[in-house]
């Protein structure tokens, strides 16, 4: 499976596909995209990659035991949103209680505003990584 | 308030930050932070009150908080005890296995009993009472190599989850009659309640769902055994766990409980279980061999008294009395303090002598001559030897015992004869324990080590504290009789004081501890001549456990072989037939209203995509190779997508051809490991599978037309479109209230339904583990 092709081709592709996600987890609030849908693009790349470069091959360049460390992303992401979830409740609003700040203009910038709702929108990412990629690593065995 | 229980989880995350710089330093860290509680409790004295954060409005759940007298109590015990416990861990674990999740589990077991302590919603109590049988499931079978430390921990989950799941079970009892989980409200007028409960005829279940998680928590008979087994746990544990804490949850429920259950049947049941247990389990005290079950069974025995003083009744021949609950709360406080240092000076024993058994142990006071001075002091107030702290309270509990008999004669004068037997127990058990430090020694343990200062220190506090008590016993009670009061509405201040004269509950006093010295000085004869009749230790509720447990596995594994040895297609075909057999018949039930549009201008992209997906499904089904099959499969998949993108959805449509894609790649990986081409099938079944096909068929058909019907009212969608975005004018640069986005799905998704969208991601976590266990538990050859 792993032809010169297909590994030319994913080297260019998967940094492309890591930057379209990263673009619409960012603009997902506003627009098409959004924690979930990034995650899985992530995942694609992640599986191409597999794909091209075999998962023993990967694992040895990333230096990581893969099912170890998505467990870990998994986790890390569920207790993202506990902990940011929680923090309302120290101000007597409900649990999950989401803001947003709206920053004074910035110089070549403009208008910018930041939402508590991304720490949510990233715990799903990871929490969907995490689990998409074991239960890939999982079959894959 | 609300920090006072977060703090502890949120230090226990940080447990394992910390970890590797600190090592067993951590031990500190977590003193701090328990100090740090502490000193918020302490900053609560004399306040009454509640307070309440919604949580989930919608289904009646608020992080309610409510602080009174009793919690305050319990809350400084479980506080305080855990400054101690952490600074003796320091000292302890030096030669022990070290692991941040030693400290962790140790604080969320701390936040969890203050949790249950200050929280006044039945729901959220629930939660922290679970969470004190996981971290102490973690706790005991801490020691995880040796099989009799997970057998220990298995035992005290099992059963402690049995009392959890009974005291659920009263609580939406409670909740179906009075409508409310607000402990506050429950609380503000307990007779009404009562008698509401009662005429809705569910008291009784309420009264045994309530007394049975009590007594499960806090090792009642017949629930005691889990108490001796967990004692294979690390000392510090015990001290905290089963001396200070995790019992007294049980206790503290049942106080807690007592304004709105107190009655004619909750003081029998209660003085019934109470009875029984300290009895029993104080002669179970006094024929044990080990230290540490000496005092697990002592334990027991002292909690079973705290209960009865729970459940003297309020009123006595029509004199309303307060003995019950200030008795029961002051024994109580007493008993945390005694026992965890007698515990303390266990731990020290095992650790600078290695020896467990009382027997094989004496005459330590030559070189442990500050730690004999603390156990004899200890020992003298369990035994409620007078000017002792155990002495005040024993008698205040003596002195209901005494009106109870007096108040229903007959058959209830066994009730002050039965706690002086337990009494004189109670001397014989305190005497073995001060034996192993009198006496000569034993010529081989002539090498022993003085404690390091971090497990005497702990000790000498709690020892302090006890003095303190016999000194002032009213700043306790005062404490107690606040939260009591306002139960009951009337001042009841009771006074303890050295008795001047002769008065029956004195008289018991010391015909127990006389009792007691004469046991004890035939105590020899009397542990010969029992172990050579009574082999009974293995008729009792250990062996019940055990045989009951292994019978369920027994039973649950025959049942999985004669239901589970089938193929995976004939699961999925039973399970199909039965989804859409339900969903049809519910269908047929309630005839909802079906929506047929009929559109004479389909549009023809539409009509194209469609012909697509018809030809795919075809193609699928007369595919000859699993690839094929797969490949067509995704055909209507991205189809599917295409679809959305024309109904001017490009989200949902962009992540149903990501999805897609994913799913085509783990077919294709799966499809790698089976056989290249399908058998032959047979005509029978195929039959089956196209009759199986067309219900499935039908189902969706009526479930879609029926649930476009049903349109959700139009005024969540106009709340949602003029709540997602910006608010038209504002002052404020932090905006809670709005949005603040303008892709309306998404900001309902991560904003107004957060909650839903943390269960579902919680359901894919969920999903992906159970497949990693599904798949890590086949093994290689494993066909099905």
């Amino acid at each position: 499976m792993t032809t010169l092709i297909t590994r030319t081709v994913a080297r260019i592709v998967a940094p492309l596909i890591f930057v379209t996600a990263a673009v619409l987890f960012i603009q997902g609030h506003n627009s098409i995209g959004g924690g979930f849908i990034s995650a899985v693009l992530i995942v694609s790349a992640i599986a191409l990659l597999y794909i091209a470069y075999g998962t023993s091959d990967l694992t040895r360049l990333l230096n990581i035991s893969p099912s170890n460390f998505n467990r870990k992303i998994l986790v890390s992401g569920l207790l993202l949103i506990l902990f940011t979830g929680t923090i309302p409740i120290l101000f007597n609003m409900p649990f999950l209680t989401q803001a947003f700040l709206i920053l004074p203009p910035l110089p070549f910038i403009g208008v910018l505003k930041i939402s508590g709702t991304i720490f949510f929108d990233l715990g799903v990412l990871f929490t969907v990584t995490g689990s998409l990629l074991s239960i890939l690593s999982g079959v894959s065995r | 308030m609300a920090v006072i229980i977060f703090l502890p989880f949120l230090a226990a995350a940080f447990t394992f930050l910390v970890y590797p710089f600190l090592k067993e330093k951590t031990a500190h860290f977590a003193a701090l932070v328990a100090l740090l509680c502490s000193i918020l409790i302490l900053n609560l004295i004399g306040t009454t009150g509640s307070i309440s954060i919604p949580l989930v409005s919608s289904l009646d759940i608020h992080l309610r908080f409510y602080v009174d007298g009793l919690s305050i109590l319990v809350g400084l015990l479980a506080s305080g005890m855990g400054i101690l416990t952490f600074i003796y861990s320091f000292g302890y674990m030096q030669t022990k296995a070290q692991s941040p999740t030693y400290y962790a589990s140790l604080l969320v077991f701390m936040g969890s009993m203050l949790g249950i302590v200050f929280s006044a919603d039945l729901i959220i109590l629930f939660v922290f009472w679970e969470l004190t049988s996981l971290s102490s499931y973690l706790l005991i079978g801490y020691f995880n190599d040796e099989p009799s430390s997970r057998s220990a921990a298995k035992k005290a989950l099992v059963i402690t989850s049995i009392g959890g799941f009974f005291m659920l079970l009263g609580f939406l009892l409670i909740h179906s009659i009075t409508g409310s989980f607000d402990l506050t409200f429950l609380l503000s007028q307990p007779e009404s309640i009562q008698s509401l409960l009662r005429t809705h005829g569910v008291f009784l279940p309420i009264l045994f769902a309530i007394i049975i998680a009590g007594a499960s928590k806090s090792a009642q008979i017949p629930f005691h055994t889990w108490l001796p087994s967990a004692m294979v746990a690390p000392t510090p544990v015990s001290a905290f766990l089963h001396s200070a804490a995790m019992v007294k949850a049980g206790v503290y429920i049942i106080g807690r409980f007592h304004p709105i259950l107190a009655g004619d049947e909750w003081s029998l049941i209660l003085i019934t279980i109470g009875i029984a247990t300290m009895t029993i389990t104080a002669f179970f005290a006094v024929i044990s061999t080990t230290i540490k079950e000496l005092l697990a069974y002592s334990t027991a025995s002292h909690i079973g008294l705290i209960l009865i003083g729970f459940g003297i009744p309020i009123t006595l021949s029509g004199v309303p009395s307060s003995l019950s609950f200030v008795s029961g709360s002051f024994h109580l406080l007493n008993h945390a303090l005694f026992k965890a240092a007698l515990f303390f000076i266990a731990g020290i024993v095992t650790c600078q002598v290695g020896v467990n058994a009382i027997s094989e142990v004496k005459g330590l006071w030559k070189k442990l001559p500050l730690t004999a001075g603390f156990a004899i002091f200890a020992s003298l107030c369990m035994a409620g030897i007078p000017l002792t702290s155990g002495f005040y309270s024993k008698e205040l509990l003596f002195q209901g015992v005494y009106a109870v008999a007096n108040n229903y004669g007959g058959i209830w004068w066994l009730l002050p004869i039965l706690t002086i037997l337990a009494s004189a127990f109670a001397v014989v058990y305190s005497l073995r324990f001060i034996m192993i430090f009198l006496g000569t020694p034993f010529p081989h343990q002539q090498d022993i080590s003085p404690p390091p200062l971090s497990m005497i220190l702990p000790t000498f506090v709690l020892i302090l504290f006890s003095l303190l008590t016999i000194i002032y016993p009213s700043l306790v009670i005062d404490l107690i009789s606040q939260s009591e009061s306002l139960y009951f509405q009337r001042s009841s201040i009771l006074h303890i004081e050295f008795p001047r004269h002769v008065s029956p509950p004195l008289l018991m006093s010391l015909s127990s501890i006389l009792l007691g010295i004469i046991l004890f000085s035939k105590i020899e004869q009397i542990l010969k001549s029992i172990s050579s009749i009574l082999s009974f230790k293995h008729f009792n509720i250990d062996s019940i456990y055990s045989s009951t447990l292994s019978a369920l596995e027994t039973w649950s594994s025959i049942l999985t072989s004669k239901t589970e040895r089938i193929l995976m297609r004939t699961h999925i075909i039973w399970l199909l037939w039965t989804l859409g057999t339900l969903a049809l018949a519910s269908f047929l039930y309630s005839r909802p209203a079906f929506l047929m549009i009929y559109d004479p201008l389909l549009r023809f992209d539409f009509l194209v995509v469609l012909l697509i997906i018809s030809i795919g499904a075809m193609a699928v089904v007369r595919a000859n190779s699993h690839i094929m099959g797969v490949l067509f499969l995704s055909l209507l998949g991205f189809m599917i997508a295409v679809f959305y993108l024309l109904s001017n959805a490009p989200d949902v449509a962009l992540t149903q051809l990501v999805v897609e894609t994913i799913i085509l790649v783990v077919f294709l990986v799966i499809i790698g490991k089976l056989p290249a081409y399908y058998g032959e099938t047979s005509p029978s079944r195929v039959i089956r599978d196209v009759f199986l096909s067309l219900f499935i068929g039908i189902t969706i058909f009526f479930t879609v037309i029926t649930a476009t019907a049903s349109s959700a009212s139009k005024d969540i969608a106009t709340f949602f479109i003029d709540k997602a975005s910006y608010p038209p004018i504002s002052a404020e640069n932090i905006i809670v209230d709005y949005g603040g986005g303008t892709n309306i799905v998404n900001v309902i998704l991560v904003d107004f339904r957060a909650l839903d969208t943390l269960g579902e991601i919680s359901v894919v976590a969920l999903a992906a583990l159970s497949i990693l266990t599904i798949l890590s538990s086949r093994k290689p050859g494993d066909s099905s």
